[in-house]
């Protein structure tokens, strides 16, 4: 799904949180940009900060925090782990460790860059077909920080070039392309809580009509699977529906407008030897594939990955870099036999995945490989039990 | 230490190929087995025979119908 639009409100909220500890940090510089082109918002911050201790603290206001699907930050250009701090009214705070690390000019770069599902609502909530769908971006004017501020901007990117409405109540403010700028904005002091009042920003973007499809919806997507993949397929309640190899192109039945639903079934095949390692020293084998869905336009509200592992596999850990909600159950097909209880599945289930998840996630476990040999001997052992029911049959019989 | 991507045992290009080798050696061997028994009275049959040709013909089915099963994609 390709968003058409932006329509954005930025709303001034309490841009600078008064917090009355570290008063000799302050924000030399703060460089925030917004993107807002895609369905997923990325907000990357660039805190030049001065006087800085051994920690740090950003800000995130709770109403996009709420939304947060995955941050990471970089101090100096380097990452650097970050922990959730205490809770404030209306903001949700981090910290940081800078661990001394100012540079030349006096001052630390802290980079936060965070991902945000679901903040674009659609604005109006209802169109006609014919109607092109804005979008409505909601985010404080004021880049959020318990320091004060010598100095801020704020740069906005849209799906499209001419935004369709604003309301701003902060200057200066301009629109490049596809870009609205805001600022910059000096001196800001963690007092100033309520500056500039209630004022909003509101902000529409002209959408791109695209394809065949009226501007409001879609009907097209793409998935970009390995190149190994063999026996691909896309089906949904209906029937099968014809594909390409390697780039699959999935045009849905009908056209997707707002909360229009769809629902099919997609798979492929690829040589264990493409995700699948043995470490020669220990035996213990690793499986490694992609977190995460082939559409790069698309996030997941929920996801569930099944990792079925064969019968007999021992000792099993998955590693995967972000926090997943994990559980096992077994599984009996084919030639599973209660002698060894069946496969072992394990299921990883995340909320909110965004394209920084599609990053490779590892399962290990333990294989006594001559375990290969039971199914084909739970073969063998069947056609036998017949030919000696063949030997034995004539002494059964009466003559 | 290293990681060595992981070989099946049997290379899947072959699994057509061997399926029906085996099943159709199989299948031969397990005539064989029916018309000694067909050919030979309850007296006469002997189990040194009998059992040699149930083994060997157990061994190519089994394994004759394992590759099928790979072949046709089901990961048994």
């Amino acid at each position: 799904m390709e968003l058409r639009g932006v329509w954005m409100l930025l709303a001034l909220v309490a841009g600078t949180w008064a917090t009355s500890s570290a008063a000799a940090t302050s924000n030399a510089s703060i460089a925030r940009k917004i993107d807002a082109s895609k369905n997923v918002v990325q907000v990357r911050t660039i805190y030049n900060v001065r006087g800085a201790g051994s920690s740090y603290q950003f800000l995130i206001p709770e109403q996009l925090h709420a939304r947060l699907a995955h941050m990471e930050v970089l101090v100096n250009g380097n990452y650097a782990a970050f922990r959730a701090g205490e809770q404030l009214e209306h903001f949700a705070s981090y910290d940081v460790a800078l661990g001394g690390k100012a540079t030349a000019g006096g001052t630390v770069k802290v980079e936060t860059v965070a991902v945000y599902t679901d903040v674009l609502e659609p604005h109006p909530k209802e169109i006609l077909q014919t109607e092109k769908q804005y979008m409505r971006y909601t985010d404080t004017a004021y880049v959020p920080s318990p320091y004060p501020t010598l100095s801020e901007t704020t740069d906005v990117l849209l799906a499209e070039q001419s935004p369709r409405e604003y309301h701003t109540g902060v200057t200066p403010w301009r629109v490049l392309q596809k870009t609205v700028a805001y600022g910059p904005y000096t001196d800001l002091t963690p007092e100033d809580t309520m500056a500039g009042g209630f004022s909003r920003v509101d902000h529409k973007a002209q959408m791109l009509g695209r394809g065949v499809s009226s501007g409001a919806a879609f009907r097209r997507l793409i998935a970009e699977i390995p190149g190994s993949a063999r026996d691909i397929y896309y089906r949904d309640n209906i029937g099968n529906i014809s594909t390409s190899p390697l780039l699959l192109v999935l045009d849905t039945r009908y056209p997707m407008y707002g909360g229009w639903k769809t629902a099919w079934y997609q798979g492929y095949n690829i040589p264990s030897q493409d995700g699948l390692s043995v470490n020669s020293a220990t035996g213990e084998y690793t499986l490694s594939m992609e977190f995460g869905v082939p559409f790069e336009e698309l996030w997941v509200e929920d996801l569930t990955i099944k990792v079925i592992l064969p019968e007999g596999a021992r000792d099993v850990r998955a590693d995967v870099p972000f926090t997943v909600e994990t559980s096992q159950t077994r599984r009996h097909t084919y030639l599973d036999s209660p002698l060894l209880g069946g496969r072992l599945v394990l299921i990883m289930r995340k909320a909110n995945v965004v394209a920084e998840h599609n990053i490779k996630f590892k399962v290990h476990y333990k294989f006594w490989r001559p375990l290969m040999l039971h199914e084909p001997l739970l073969l063998v052992g069947a056609c036998l039990a017949f030919f000696l029911v063949a030997i034995l049959a004539p002494w059964g019989c009466s003559n | 230490m290293a990681q060595v991507p992981y070989a099946s045992p049997v290379p899947m290009q072959l699994y057509g190929s061997l399926a029906f080798a085996l099943l159709s050696i199989g299948v031969m061997v397990m005539a064989r087995f029916f018309t000694y028994e067909m050919g030979a009275s309850k007296a006469t049959r002997s189990l040194s025979v009998e059992l040699p040709l149930a083994i060997v013909s157990s061994f190519l089915l089994g394994f004759g119908a394992l590759f099928a099963m790979l072949w046709a994609g089901l990961y048994v």
